[in-house]
């Protein structure tokens, strides 16, 4: 009587971190989150420069969602 | 592969962004609708409808946004988590998964500093209610990554007896959480809202939030284990 274990041979899955793909990753949660939930002026400031904290766009176009998902808003 | 790896979140993102959009349009808009409303008249004026309806059309954006942000966050815990334990890149532990981050980093800093509508917040203390919460937040995340590599490093250098080790990780958890709940300074501005707004809309902020994360998990696992999108290197041994 054959053991049919013996016949059967084992796979070995294996899987490097990527960590190129997750440095990419890394920055788009950085900014896409800080965008979401704290910007208040800052990013936009780059290019506008004072005016952008007055107008504070981010923020009062994500206001809902900002509300929604918890983050501090006014 | 790592262009792979990339496009899987961001689908996956987009997707449950989506989606976490309209939820929230359906569902935590008319509580915010109430509470600007309420806003306006203490201050004597009526709602700007154009500039509300502009809001609107962000929360579709947001809500992408949303789904791109955590969706990035989540494949580099999932990524991390498939390169130790290859076979375990599975649908269930994807919304398992799912389910723990949405724990420490939407409901544990929610313990502490619930969501608010708006007209709930003075906007003179808003960088002060931003740096304790992400403070909060950062606490919350960075113990639970910590007990979480402990754990695998335990699990390597000990072998069995599993469960005691994950009821002394969670032990850990709830230790540090509480003493963090218990230092971290309150949230000061006076809460000044009808009950009934205030208690819809924190449920509709935790319930929609929840499901963003569900969606990210499922759609994240699915594509990573039936797809073949990403490649996992098999043996003979």
């Amino acid at each position: 009587m054959n053991d049919d274990s013996s016949n059967k041979q084992m796979i070995k899955v294996e899987f490097k971190y990527p960590l190129l793909a997750i440095a990419v990753l890394a920055v788009i949660f950085t900014f896409t989150s800080f965008a979401l939930g704290y910007d208040q002026g800052q990013l936009l400031s780059i290019v506008f420069g004072e005016q952008a904290y007055d107008e504070n766009f981010l923020h009062e176009l994500f206001h809902d969602t900002r509300h929604a998902l918890g983050f501090p808003c006014h | 592969m790592i262009l792979n790896i990339v496009a899987v979140a961001l689908l996956a993102g987009i997707a449950s962004g989506a989606i976490y959009g309209l939820m929230n349009i359906a569902f935590v808009t008319p509580y915010i609708d109430r509470a600007v409303e309420i806003e306006s008249s203490r201050v004597g004026e009526s709602v700007d409808i154009a500039y509300r309806v502009w809001q609107k059309q962000g929360a579709i954006l947001a809500g992408l946004l949303a789904g791109i942000a955590y969706s990035s966050l989540f494949s580099i815990v999932y990524a991390y988590m498939g390169s130790r334990n290859p076979q375990g890149i599975t649908i269930m532990r994807g919304i398992i998964f799912a389910l723990i981050i949405w724990l420490v980093l939407y409901l544990m800093p929610a313990l502490k500093y619930p969501a608010n509508p708006p007209a709930v917040g003075d906007p003179e203390t808003i960088y002060y209610r931003q740096s304790i919460y992400i403070t909060y937040m950062l606490i919350s995340g960075i113990a639970a990554l910590a007990l979480a590599l402990l754990r695998i490093k335990l699990v390597t250098v000990m072998g069995s007896s599993r469960y005691i080790k994950d009821v002394a990780i969670i032990a850990s958890y709830a230790l540090i959480m509480i003493a963090s709940y218990i230092l971290m300074p309150p949230n000061q501005d006076t809460i000044d809202m009808d009950e009934d707004i205030l208690v819809g809309f924190r449920v509709a902020s935790a319930t929609t939030s929840l499901v963003l994360w569900l969606l990210i998990g499922l759609i994240t696992s699915l594509l990573w284990s039936r797809t073949g999108l990403i490649r996992r290197r098999m043996s003979m041994l």
